[in-house]
C-alpha cells in the first residue's frame, strides 16, 4: 500500500516538474552549403598557370634567330634566371645577330652569348626581363621517364611533345664528351635547345639532335647542363660558323 | 497500522479464574449482549472506512498525476509541433537556396567551360601570331641578307661592266699597253664578272629563283 502511494506521489512530482523538451539535434548551417573549399595550391612546374593560362614550360621557352653565316637559321632556347637563357652551341655559331622572341610574341634584346667546350650548349645573356624561368631537377632522368619536349620545330609554332628515355649512349655528332639521353620524344631542325621535361615540369636535359625521321631525339643531360651554368668562365663569345 | 489483526486470527477469550477463587456467575441464557460482542462488529467498519479513506487518496492523486502528465504532454506536443513547424519551414527554404545554387552551379560550369573553350582559342591564335610574327621576321632578315647581296653583286657587276669597257679601250689600241698587263687586266676583269655572276646565282637560290 505504501508503494503504490509512493509511486502516485512520485509520479505526479515527476510530472509538474519535468515541463521542458528535451534537446533537438543542431540545424545545418545554411552557410555551409555555399561555402567553397580553398582552391589548391598550385605546384610548381607543369602544370602552373600564369595570368593568360599558358604553363610555365611554355613561358620560358624562346626562338632563337641566328642570323649569319650568311643565312638565318632558327633554334630554341629557355630561360634559366631573369636574364639568362640556355640553347645549343650550333644554334648560335657564327651568329652576327642573335634574336630571341618569346611564346607570345615578345622581342628581346640580346646582351651576349657565350659556349661551352665540352657540350653542345650555350648561354645567351638578354637586357630584356624575360617572362619566367625554369625549375631544373634533381638528378638526370631514368631510363623508363616520361619526358616532355617544348619548342619551337621548323622555326614554327610553339609545341611540345611527349616520350620516353630509350637510353643513354655516346654522343654520334661528337658534339658532347659524356654521354647523352635518347629519347622517344619527337624532335625537328629548329627544336634544338629546347628545353626536356620531367612529369613535375622540371628541366632534365637539353635537346640537340634528332633522328632522320624525327621519331627519336638525342639531349644533354642534366648534368652536364649544371656544370655549365656553374661555370662562370666560358662567356667566350659566339663559337664560329659550322 | 501495527494494532492491525490477520483475517484468520482468533478472538481473545476470557481466562479461566485460577482455583480457589469465587467466581460470578455466568450470565443467564437471554441476558443482554456482553462487550466483547460489540468490539467483533465495530473492528471490521473502521477497517473499511480507512480503506475507502486511503483508496480514496490513492485515487485523488492518481487523478492529480494524470492531470499534470496530460498537462506536460499536452504542452510537449505544442512545442514539438511548433519545432517541426519551424524545422519544415526551414527545410524548404535551405531546398530553396540548393535548387538556386544547384542553378548557379550549373550556370557557372556553364561559364567557365565557355571560358576555357575562348581562353584555349586565345592562347592559340596567340601562338599563331607569334609564329607568323617569327616567320615574318625571318624573312625581313633574309630580305635584308638578300639586299645585301644583291648590292654586293651590283657593285660587283659594275666593276665587271667598267673593267670591260676598260679592256675594250685597251685592246682597240692594243701596241700602246704591255700585253702582259693587259693579260692581267683581263684576268682581274674576268673574276669580277664571276664572282658576280656567282652573286647573281646565289640570289636567285635564295629567292627561288631558278
Amino acid at each position: 500500500m505504501r508503494l503504490v502511494l509512493a509511486a502516485a506521489v512520485a509520479l505526479a512530482g515527476a510530472a509538474v516538474g519535468c515541463g521542458e523538451l528535451p534537446d533537438l539535434p543542431p540545424m545545418p548551417d545554411p552557410v555551409a552549403i555555399g561555402q567553397t573549399t580553398a582552391a589548391p595550391t598550385p605546384t610548381p612546374g607543369a602544370t602552373t598557370l600564369s595570368p593568360d593560362g599558358f604553363r610555365t614550360t611554355e613561358r620560358v621557352a624562346v626562338r632563337v634567330r641566328n642570323v649569319g653565316c650568311g643565312g638565318v637559321s632558327t633554334g630554341s632556347g629557355f630561360a634559366v634566371s631573369e636574364d639568362v637563357l640556355v640553347t645549343n652551341r650550333h644554334v648560335v655559331a657564327g651568329a652576327d645577330t642573335l634574336q630571341v622572341s618569346t611564346y607570345d610574341g615578345q622581342d628581346l634584346l640580346v646582351e651576349t652569348a657565350g659556349s661551352a667546350v665540352v657540350a653542345d650548349l650555350a648561354i645567351v645573356r638578354t637586357r630584356s626581363a624575360l617572362p619566367a624561368a625554369v625549375t631544373l631537377a634533381d638528378a638526370d632522368p631514368e631510363v623508363g621517364d616520361t619526358v616532355e619536349v617544348v619548342g619551337y620545330p621548323g622555326g614554327g609554332r610553339l609545341t611540345s611533345s611527349t616520350g620516353t628515355v630509350l637510353g643513354y649512349d655516346e654522343d654520334p655528332l661528337n658534339a658532347n664528351a659524356g654521354q647523352i639521353v635518347v629519347t622517344d620524344a619527337r624532335a625537328e631542325p629548329g627544336s634544338s635547345g629546347s628545353p626536356m621535361y620531367d612529369e613535375q615540369g622540371r628541366v632534365v636535359g637539353v635537346v640537340y639532335a634528332a633522328t632522320e625521321d624525327a621519331t627519336q631525339s638525342l639531349a644533354v643531360p642534366l648534368s652536364t647542363l649544371r656544370a655549365l651554368l656553374d661555370d662562370t668562365s666560358f662567356d667566350d663569345g659566339v663559337p664560329p660558323c659550322e | 497500522m501495527s494494532g492491525w489483526q490477520p483475517h484468520d486470527s482468533e478472538p481473545e477469550r476470557p481466562t479461566p479464574p485460577p482455583a480457589g477463587v469465587p467466581t460470578a456467575a455466568p450470565p443467564a441464557p437471554g441476558g443482554s449482549p456482553s462487550h466483547t460482542g460489540n468490539n467483533e462488529h465495530r473492528l471490521p467498519r473502521q477497517r473499511r472506512r480507512r480503506w475507502l479513506g486511503t483508496g480514496v487518496a490513492v485515487l485523488g492523486l492518481a487523478l492529480l498525476a494524470s492531470a499534470a502528465l496530460a498537462t506536460y504532454l499536452w504542452q510537449t506536443t505544442d512545442e514539438w509541433m511548433a519545432e517541426s513547424d519551424r524545422l519544415e519551414t526551414v527545410a524548404t527554404e535551405l531546398a530553396t537556396e540548393r535548387d538556386d545554387l544547384a542553378g548557379d552551379l550549373d550556370q557557372a560550369q556553364r561559364d567557365l567551360a565557355a571560358t576555357e573553350q575562348q581562353l584555349r582559342e586565345a592562347q592559340d591564335r596567340i601562338t599563331a601570331l607569334a609564329s607568323e610574327k617569327a616567320q615574318t621576321a625571318d624573312e625581313r632578315e633574309v630580305a635584308r641578307q638578300v639586299a645585301g647581296n644583291v648590292a654586293g653583286v651590283a657593285n660587283q657587276l659594275e666593276v665587271c661592266v667598267r673593267g670591260q669597257d676598260q679592256l675594250i679601250t685597251a685592246l682597240e689600241d692594243v701596241e700602246a699597253y704591255d700585253p702582259a698587263s693587259v693579260s692581267a687586266f683581263a684576268r682581274e676583269v674576268s673574276d669580277a664578272c664571276t664572282q658576280a655572276l656567282e652573286g647573281s646565282e646565289e640570289i636567285k637560290r635564295q629567292l627561288g629563283i631558278e
